[in-house]
């Protein structure tokens, strides 16, 4: 099979397209379509950028831990390169979840940072995924490295459910600001929720184009890898993720 | 050799050799004395502070010494190639697994034990009436930190810089336990809800079963060659 | 945006925040959007220039 650097299939360039037209068109709703809160005023707008890229974060967690399993399942490296690429965008909306949680919180609440559940369980999912690529900088072989990273996910994923409920008990069963940052402590009229969902949908679509980029560039490695170790060359000396 | 058996063999192989190095105990008494101590000047300008601080701190030193003894527990299997016989007996990888997590949890547990009655004198917390409920609560507790510590070390000791990743990885997921830990010593000490106690408790033995089983079931995965 | 401080100690260590209005917030909020997009999408093309790079010394 000839290596020669695939072009861009059309179909790609359709959800590239796509992808950033939808969340220009998400922001453009959320910033000027929307009307102000009766609360928060305009900072209601911040919302819209924060939880849409929460519920996306949690999405590709999953698609990372699923990937891991079946990788764990059938052996296939397409399902590892997924995981991996998973994981990555996970990192990336999380993180992109935190600071624009910090945004949200500081001209609301006046603190930088609340110990609200699910901001608490985000945090802790980005240090798990750190985790998960230190781990992986560590173990040269395709296999076994594929195979250790579907374990630790494995356990994340276990994990995510009971840190948030320990985080939500913990402010429930403790008197303390017990504030919803995803507007549910707001008053969210129905023009507001499509806003919303409108871009849950444009991160989501931002989401698989980046997955599939990613998966494309790490397929082109493993393809890579596999015809040196035919060729003899012993396994690439770059350090693979 | 029945699973049940190779598993108490073991867990009884690693108490015997620690017992003998005293390297684990010697590291785990002093840093949590460390702790303790360290903590103690750094609360210590409210008394009131220091009582209500008390339940942390005591999961504190005991969540950082646990780490330690978690890195060592395999230290002196590999160092002599032990490990990999361990592996060539025809016993289930889930006995090792169990047989690793006994010893581990027994240790942190007397050390818990140890611990309770200096963090009360230290921060003047009384622990009059709750005693046995909070002995309970210490081993439940433990127990989630020791299944997570020997999930993860068995996990690590194969790569490098593990004494570094063993905790990095741990910690975020043992929170939910460590919390629940806390929350519950804080509701038994300051008594004044007992079904609050009760609620934080049976969260943390549902939060160990669910490691329990996630992590028997998959060790198998991280030992293999 | 200095003088709008006042010396209490909460105060003073976050107040050049104090001057920042609503829109300045939310326009921290949506930037954060394309600057994270866009360093993953420079990553991506790293990562897909060295993997030419390799695939051409092989």
């Amino acid at each position: 099979m000839s290596l020669a650097p695939s072009r861009r299939p059309a179909w790609l360039n359709v959800l590239a397209g796509a992808a950033f037209l939808s969340v220009a068109i998400g922001a453009y709703l959320g910033l000027r379509v929307s009307p102000p809160d009766v609360n928060q005023g305009d900072l209601i707008r911040v919302m819209y950028a924060h939880v849409s890229v929460a519920w996306v974060s949690f999405l590709a967690v999953g698609v990372a831990a699923l990937a891991g399993i079946a990788f764990l399942w059938r052996g296939r490296s397409r399902m590892d390169v997924i995981s991996v690429a998973g994981a990555e965008t996970a990192l990336l909306y999380g993180a992109l979840t935190i600071i624009g949680g910090m945004t949200y919180s500081k001209p609301t609440l006046n603190t930088f940072w609340t110990w609200d559940a699910k901001l608490t369980l985000t945090a802790l999912m980005v240090a798990l995924l750190a985790g998960v690529f230190i781990v992986r900088g560590l173990i040269d072989e395709p296999q076994r490295r594929g195979r250790v990273s579907a374990v630790i996910l494995i356990v994340v994923l276990a994990s995510l459910p009971l840190n948030y409920l320990a985080a939500e008990w913990f402010r429930t069963l403790h008197p303390a600001k017990a504030i919803d940052l995803t507007g549910g402590g707001v008053t969210i009229d129905g023009t507001m929720l499509t806003i919303l969902l409108y871009n849950v949908v444009a991160a989501g679509l931002m989401f698989v184009w980046l997955l599939v980029e990613r998966v494309r560039i790490g397929m082109r490695e493993v393809e890579i890898d596999a015809r040196r170790v035919q060729a003899d060359e012993g396994s690439s000396e770059v350090v693979r993720v | 050799m029945s699973d049940v058996r190779a598993l108490l063999a073991i867990a009884w192989k690693d108490l015997r050799s620690e017992a003998r190095s005293r390297a684990a105990t010697v590291a785990t008494v002093f840093f949590s004395s460390v702790t303790l101590v360290v903590l103690a000047f750094a609360l210590g300008r409210d008394a009131d502070v220091m009582t209500r601080a008390a339940p942390g701190v005591l999961w504190v030193a005991l969540a950082f010494s646990g780490v330690i003894s978690a890195a060592q527990a395999y230290q002196s299997d590999l160092i002599e190639g032990a490990f990999e016989q361990l592996l060539t007996l025809p016993v289930p990888r889930a006995a090792v697994f169990l047989g690793k997590l006994l010893t581990n949890w027994l240790t942190m547990t007397i050390l818990g034990w140890v611990l309770l009655p200096v963090t009360a004198i230290l921060f003047d917390a009384p622990i009059g009436s709750g005693i046995p409920i909070l002995l309970l609560t210490i081993s439940l507790g433990t127990l989630g930190f020791s299944i997570i510590a020997t999930f993860y070390a068995a996990l690590t000791a194969n790569l490098q810089a593990r004494e570094s990743l063993l905790p990095v990885l741990m910690f975020p997921v043992v929170v939910p336990v460590l919390l629940a830990a806390v929350r519950a010593t804080d509701a038994i000490v300051t008594g004044g809800d007992p079904s609050l106690a009760g609620d934080w408790v049976q969260l943390l033995a549902g939060f160990d079963l669910v490691y329990l089983v996630v992590t028997s079931a998959i060790f198998h995965i991280v030992v293999e060659e | 945006m200095r003088d709008a401080c006042r010396p209490t100690r909460e105060a003073a260590r976050w107040c050049v925040f104090d001057s920042w209005n609503q829109w300045t917030w939310v326009t921290v909020a949506w930037l954060q959007l394309p600057l994270a997009f866009g360093a993953y999408l420079a990553y991506l093309a790293w990562r897909g220039r060295r993997a030419g790079r390799e695939e051409d010394e092989s």
